[in-house]
């Protein structure tokens, strides 16, 4: 079962509980306060970097951090968004 | 066409959680897909209230939820403890516990936690946002 | 309402006994198993706290959830389990929980249980 977990906390802590549950086929959306994560070079957050992660746009934007995320990371707006839950077997909001 | 149950958790603007729910139901609806039911909880109840008097620069959420769940006539469920508990009293109840007018807004209907486990069932895709 | 045939539901809990969000799951894990739903109960990080004993909020006057717990089975709640590395992280005595003799698990342990259950509730 593949899973899109949702993160909305600025909290390492909590990043690294959620790291530790994805499976193969899993994914990251980081919205909200998590945005802030991915200015973050911490090894914990480097490890983001083996699941496909994805951030909310429109968060990005607010907080001025657009063009300091990594590459690799997808920006997606409200309709990506609800695309990607379908691209998912199901959500989990952590 | 898929069909969404949202939950909403926080109440409005003590955090981002109510817009975000706000925005990705409106996305949901604008894609196609069908929200099978919206289910207000703890807090989130909060956006179903008709006394909250927010500044004029600022969205006015429950008055944008009411507006998305009339246009759209989705189902949308106030949790009844919860509602109770944050002082969302539909007229009936607010007579019952003689607290003068009701304050949910017209559009929503009170239930139970069960709405929102069926919910969670009967949806091709749920999720909750919350702080 | 609809009767939809049972899924296999995990409540997993990461925050603390005195966060109101942990009620919040907690009502939510008993009406899913009041609706004949297969639930399963992890406690895991900070979640173990709610396995210790003696937790009593009334000079507080706060609602103990601990007092809750041991309903769970009446519940059909059977399926309970607990982070190992975070009992012991806590100083807990597995032969003194709240609830005896949760199944232990460690991360490998988690993910498995988390395949297993199609619907996942977390509170952390």
């Amino acid at each position: 079962m593949n899973t899109l977990f949702v993160l909305n906390r600025h909290d390492t802590d909590t990043l690294a509980a959620c790291q530790a549950c994805l499976h193969a086929g899993d994914a990251l959306l980081l919205m909200e306060e998590a945005v802030y994560l991915l200015l973050d070079k911490r090894d914990v957050v480097q490890s983001i970097d083996n699941f496909p992660a994805f951030a909310l746009s429109g968060d990005l934007v607010a907080r001025g951090i657009s063009a300091k995320i990594p590459p690799r990371v997808e920006c997606v707006d409200y309709a990506g968004f609800v695309a990607l839950t379908l691209r998912f077997d199901r959500i989990i909001t952590w | 066409m898929s069909r969404f149950s949202i939950l909403i958790q926080e109440a409005p603007y003590t955090a981002q959680a109510a817009t975000s729910a706000l925005h990705f139901t409106c996305a949901v609806l604008a894609q196609g897909h069908e929200i099978y039911r919206l289910f207000f909880y703890q807090g989130g109840v909060l956006n179903a209230s008709s006394l909250i008097v927010p500044p004029q620069d600022e969205l006015h959420l429950p008055r944008a939820w009411q507006q998305l769940v009339t246009e759209h006539q989705l189902d949308a469920v106030v949790c009844v403890s919860s509602a109770l508990r944050y002082g969302v009293l539909s007229a009936e109840e607010a007579d019952r516990y003689e607290r003068g007018q009701g304050s949910l807004l017209p559009g929503f209907s009170i239930g139970g936690l069960g709405q929102w486990v069926e919910a969670m069932l009967l949806a091709d895709r749920h999720l909750a946002f919350k702080a | 309402m609809a009767t939809p045939s049972p899924r296999r539901f995990l409540f997993l809990v990461s925050c603390s006994p005195w966060q109101p969000r942990a009620q919040a799951l907690l009502d939510l894990l008993m009406t899913t198993a009041v609706l004949d739903q297969e639930v399963h109960l992890c406690f895991w990080g900070d979640g173990v706290l709610h396995l210790l004993e003696q937790q009593d909020g009334t000079d507080l006057q706060l609602k103990t959830l601990a007092r809750q717990l041991p309903a769970l089975e009446l519940y059909g709640v059977t399926h309970v389990y607990a982070e190992r590395e975070a009992l012991h992280r806590h100083g807990l005595d597995t032969n003194a929980l709240l609830l005896p003799s949760p199944t232990l698990l460690d991360q490998a342990g988690l993910r498995q249980l988390m395949q297993q259950c199609e619907i996942v509730e977390h509170c952390g």
